[in-house]
C-alpha cells in the first residue's frame, strides 16, 4: 500500500528533486514532487496529511554520539545547561553549586530507600570559576545517604562523607587522586578511575548501568526526539562480547526502536588485542548487520579533549599548562590503522588537537603508501583545532571531517579565556574552510558530552555563538543549506550510508523528520528553536514523546 | 588473619624500551614464584603459546606458575580477575602502554587488595636521548622518567659501552632514583620477605641480598633508618615490630614507605643492594636496626 505524505514545505537535500509531497511504499521513497501531480499519477495511494502544516526534511543523521547518553539518564542530571531527557522533559541547568545541591535534595527526598546511593552526572566545574564541589557541599544534602556525583568529563567524581565512611576513604587513604585538606582528611574529590573505584558500588553502579537494554532504548528515544533517524555509536562497549552485540541486536532490531544505529568498535574499550583480530572481528559483526543495525566501523582515539587540557596541541595551552595525552603511541598508529584500511572497514579517528591531526596525517600516508584506496571515507573526528595547511593535506588524501561545532555554545567562552585563547578559538571547527577545500563535512554533538540534537549543532555551525554572545570566526559560518546538508547527507556519507539515507531521493529509505517551522524561513539564527514533531523511519511514524 | 594485599610493581617506558622482553623473561623464567602480569595496552600479550597450560576467564596460566592477562577490558576488571585467581598470585606486574603514565597506573596499587611496591621505567640507551627531545612524545617520555622509582637500562649487553656510560651519566642528572644496568635487575626488585628462601634464584648476579631480624623499633626510627639508606640499597622489604605496632617497611629505588601491617607477621627484613652488600657502609646501616 503506497502513501502520499503531504508537507507544508519540503526540502530534499537533493538538488535533482523537489516538491511538497513524498510517495512512500514498502519503507522506501518512490517519488518526490508536487502533491497534485503525485495524487493524479497515483490515485490508489492513501494521502497522509498529518504533516500538512509541517516542514519535512530527510531524517537527521548524527555521525558521532555514544549510547551511554541514554543510559546516563537513569541518574540525576546536575549539568550547567538545560537538557532534555528521553521522555522529553527539560531539566533546567544548575547554574551554581547551590542549585546543584537543591537538585540533589529534591532527588534525595524522592528516594524511598534511605540507604540507596544517590548518583548524579553532568557537573562541569569549568563554569564555576574556581569554586570546587566537595564533600561538605554534598553533606548538606545528606549525612547518611551515600552520594556520588560524576563530573561531565567522567574522569572525576565528588562524594559525600557518608559514602567515604561506607567505603573506608579516610585520612589513611594514600592515593594521588584523593586530595586532602590541611588536616589530612579527604575533601571528597576522586580523580581518575583508580580513585573513583574507591567509591565501590557508587562508581561501579553508575558505569555498569550505562550499557543496558533500557539505556539503549532511552538512546533511541533521545534520537527520535531530536529528529535523528540514523545515529552512530562511536564506542560504548566491546562488540567483541556476544552479550553486548546481542543486546544491540535485540533492542535496535525490535519493531518499536525509532532509529538506525551504526555501532563502531573502539579497540580501546575491549575485544581482541591483536590488531589483525580486530579487523576479523568487525568483519564478522558486519555480516550480522540489518536494515537498522550496522556494524563495520572502527574508531581509534588518539588524544583527549580541549576543555580537559588533554588534547595534543602544537602551540601550548594558555597559562603554560602541560600538553595533553596520547592514547596511542604516535609511532604505532600506522600499524594499527593499516589492517582496518586493508580490510575495507570504515575508519574514524578521534583527533581534537592539531598535533594529533599531524600524527594521523603521517600515519595515514604511511599506512596507505600515500595512495589511499578509492572512496575510503576515513574520517577525522572532532578535528577541532585543525589548521588550514592540515585541511589541505586532508583534501589531498581524501579524508573526511566531522567537526564538533557544539563547542562554540558549550565551551566557546572557556576556549577564548581559559584553554587556547582567542586566535585559536576563532578558527576552531573551521566549517567553511572544510567546504571550500572540498572535504566531505559533517558536524556532531558527541552525546553525552553535549546533548543529542542536530538542529542545535546546525545552529552552532551557522552562528558560531558562545553562551555569553560572542561570535567566533564569523567567516567560518555555514549558511542554512550547508548546515542542513552537514546533519543529513554529509553525515550519511561518512557512515557510508548515503546510498540509502541522507536525502529525500527516490529509491532511498523513507527516513524523514517533521519540523514545526521551515529552517529556510526561520534562518540561521532560529535553527535551534525549531521544534521536532516526529520522525518517519522506513515509512513508520515515530511522533516525539 | 586477613588476606594480605598483593604487591604491585608497575613497569613503564616508551615503545621499544624493552618492557615486553623483560616481562616475557618473568613469565617464562624458572624463579619459582607465582607472578601475575597485566598488559595494559593494545597488541598481543606476546607470550609463547606453548607455555600456556590453561585459561580461566581472561587469564592465561603458564607452566612456571605465572598468570597473565590483557587489560583491554579495563584495569578494574583485570585487577579483579587477578585477585580472584587461585592460587593467589604472590606479586602483580602491570606493563603500561608506551604512552601511558606509570604513576597514574601505580595508583591502582592503593586500591583494596593491592599494595604498591613501586614504578620501574625501562630505558633503551640507544634511543632514549632521541625520544626525550621528540616533538610528539618528548613530554610523555620525560614524564615517565620523572615517575620512575627505579630506571633499568635494557640492551646493556649489546649497546656500545660508551653510549651506556654517557646515557647513564645523563640519566642520573634528572631521574630521582637509581639507574640500573640490565633488565635482569627487575627480578631482584620483586624481593618479598614471604619468599625469602627462594630469593636467591631471583637475584641478579650484580645483586646481593641480606636478610636480618630487626630489633623492636618505633615508626619514627624506621622512617629515619630508611631515609639514611646508602645509595647501593635499591630495595628493602619486610616487617618491623615495636611500640607502634607491626609495620611494613619498604624502599623501592629512592622511595620509602612505612605503613601498618598485619600484627601476626614475624619481624624480618630483606635488603637488596647493587654491588657489595658486605661493604662497611651497608653493614653499619643494617646494624643500626638489627
Amino acid at each position: 500500500m503506497s502513501t502520499i505524505l503531504r508537507a507544508g514545505s519540503l526540502h530534499t537535500i537533493d538538488p535533482t528533486h523537489g516538491g511538497d509531497a513524498v510517495l512512500v511504499d514498502d519503507g522506501h521513497i518512490v517519488e518526490v514532487g508536487a502533491f497534485e501531480v503525485l495524487r493524479s499519477d497515483h490515485p490508489m495511494a492513501e494521502v497522509d496529511d498529518r504533516y500538512r502544516d509541517a516542514t519535512l526534511l530527510p531524517g537527521f543523521v548524527e555521525a558521532h554520539a555514544h549510547s551511554m547518553a541514554g543510559g546516563i539518564w537513569q541518574h540525576l542530571y546536575v549539568g550547567y545547561f538545560d537538557n532534555r531527557d528521553p521522555d522529553g522533559r527539560v531539566w533546567s541547568g544548575c547554574r551554581t553549586i547551590d542549585e546543584v545541591i537543591e537538585r540533589l535534595r529534591e532527588a534525595d527526598a524522592a528516594l524511598d530507600d534511605p540507604t540507596a546511593t544517590l548518583r548524579a552526572w553532568g557537573l562541569d566545574p569549568i563554569y564555576f570559576a574556581g569554586e570546587r564541589l566537595v564533600a561538605e557541599h554534598l553533606d548538606r544534602v545528606s549525612t547518611t545517604r551515600p552520594i556520588f556525583v560524576v563530573h561531565a568529563s567522567l574522569h572525576l567524581a565528588t562524594v559525600n562523607h557518608a559514602l567515604m565512611a561506607k567505603e573506608g576513604i579516610d585520612a589513611d587513604t594514600q592515593m594521588d587522586g584523593v586530595p586532602k585538606d590541611g588536616a589530612g582528611h579527604p575533601i571528597g574529590e576522586l580523580q581518575e578511575p583508580a580513585a573513583m573505584s574507591l567509591a565501590g558500588e557508587g562508581f561501579t553502579g553508575m558505569f555498569r548501568s550505562l550499557m543496558s537494554p533500557s539505556g539503549l532504548d532511552a538512546f533511541g528515544r533521545l534520537a527520535r526526539n531530536a529528529g535523528i533517524t540514523t545515529v552512530a555509536d562511536l564506542g560504548s562497549g566491546p562488540i567483541a562480547s556476544d552479550a553486548i552485540a546481542s543486546m544491540w541486536q535485540q533492542v535496535v532490531n525490535g519493531d518499536g526502536f525509532p532509529a538506525r544505529v551504526s555501532v563502531f568498535h573502539n579497540p580501546g574499550q575491549g575485544g581482541p588485542a591483536a590488531l589483525d583480530d580486530v579487523a576479523a572481528l568487525v568483519l564478522r559483526r558486519r555480516a550480522e548487520s540489518t536494515d537498522k543495525l550496522r556494524f563495520g566501523g572502527v574508531k581509534f582515539v588518539l588524544d583527549g579533549s580541549i576543555q580537559g587540557f588533554t588534547a595534543r596541541v602544537t602551540e601550548p595551552y594558555l597559562d603554560g599548562k602541560d600538553n595533553g595525552l596520547w592514547l596511542i603511541p604516535p609511532g604505532q598508529l600506522a600499524d594499527w590503522i593499516r589492517p582496518v584500511i586493508d580490510a575495507g572497514l570504515l575508519l574514524h579517528v578521534h583527533c581534537n588537537g592539531d598535533q594529533a591531526v599531524d600524527v594521523l596525517l603521517d600515519a595515514f600516508t604511511e599506512a596507505t603508501g600515500g595512495r589511499p584506496p578509492a572512496d575510503h571515507r576515513t574520517t577525522v573526528q572532532h578535528c577541532q583545532l585543525t589548521r588550514r595547511d592540515q585541511y589541505e593535506r586532508m583534501a589531498e588524501l581524501g579524508l573526511c571531517a566531522n567537526l564538533f561545532s557544539n563547542h562554540f555554545w558549550y565551551w566557546g567562552d572557556q576556549h577564548v579565556d581559559v584553554t587556547v585563547g582567542p586566535a585559536r578559538a576563532e578558527r576552531m571547527n573551521a566549517t567553511a574552510t572544510v567546504l571550500e577545500l572540498g572535504i566531505p563535512l559533517s558536524i556532531h554533538c558527541d552525546a553525552s558530552v553535549t546533548p543529542l540534537g542536530s538542529l542545535h549543532v546546525a545552529w552552532c555551525a551557522a552562528n558560531r555563538q558562545t553562551a555569553s554572545g560572542r561570535v567566533l570566526g564569523p567567516e567560518e559560518r555555514l549558511d542554512v543549506e550547508q548546515a542542513l546538508h552537514a546533519i543529513t547527507l554529509g553525515a550519511a556519507h561518512q557512515l557510508r550510508m548515503d546510498d540509502e539515507i541522507g536525502s529525500i531521493t527516490p529509491g532511498k529509505r523513507a527516513d524523514l523528520v517533521a519540523l514545526d517551522a521551515d529552517p529556510f524561513a526561520v534562518g540561521a539564527a532560529g535553527l535551534r528553536d525549531i521544534g521536532v514533531l516526529g520522525t518517519v523511519l522506513g515509512g513508520q511514524h515515530h511522533p516525539v514523546g | 588473619m586477613t588476606i594480605p594485599p598483593i604487591p604491585l610493581t608497575v613497569v613503564g617506558g616508551y615503545l621499544g624500551a624493552g618492557k615486553t622482553t623483560l616481562i616475557n623473561r618473568i613469565l617464562t623464567g624458572d624463579h619459582g614464584r607465582r607472578i601475575a602480569v597485566i598488559v595494559n595496552d593494545f597488541g598481543d600479550v606476546a607470550i609463547d603459546e606453548s607455555l600456556v597450560v590453561g585459561a580461566r576467564g581472561g587469564l592465561r596460566a603458564l607452566a612456571n606458575g605465572c598468570v597473565c592477562c590483557s587489560a583491554v577490558d579495563g584495569l578494574a576488571t583485570a585487577l579483579a580477575d587477578v585477585a580472584s585467581f587461585e592460587p593467589a598470585p604472590e606479586h602483580l606486574l602491570i606493563e603500561v602502554s608506551g604512552v601511558g603514565d606509570p604513576w597514574a597506573v601505580a595508583q591502582w596499587g592503593r586500591t583494596p587488595g593491592y599494595a604498591l611496591d613501586g614504578v620501574v621505567v625501562v630505558v633503551d640507551p640507544l634511543s632514549i636521548r632521541r625520544w626525550v627531545d621528540d616533538p610528539y612524545v618528548g613530554d610523555t617520555v620525560r614524564g615517565q622518567l620523572g615517575a620512575a622509582d627505579v630506571v633499568v637500562m635494557s640492551h646493556a649487553d649489546d649497546a656500545p659501552q660508551a653510549t651506556i656510560v654517557e646515557v647513564d651519566a645523563w640519566l642520573r642528572g634528572f631521574v630521582p632514583g637509581p639507574v640500573l644496568m640490565g633488565t635482569d635487575h627487575l627480578t631482584g626488585l620483586l624481593a618479598s620477605p614471604a619468599a625469602a628462601d627462594r630469593e636467591v634464584a631471583m637475584v641478579h648476579a650484580a645483586h646481593r641480598a641480606h636478610d636480618f631480624v630487626p630489633r623492636p623499633s618505633t615508626r619514627a626510627e624506621v622512617d629515619a633508618w630508611l631515609a639514611a639508606a646508602p645509595d647501593a640499597v635499591v630495595r628493602v622489604k619486610g616487617f618491623v615490630a615495636g611500640p607502634d605496632g607491626a609495620l611494613l617497611a619498604q624502599r623501592f629505588g629512592h622511595r620509602n614507605e612505612v605503613r601498618r601491617a598485619d600484627p601476626e607477621v614475624a619481624p624480618w627484613l630483606t635488603v637488596i643492594t647493587v654491588g657489595d652488600v658486605d661493604s662497611p657502609t651497608v653493614t653499619q646501616w643494617c646494624a643500626a636496626l638489627a
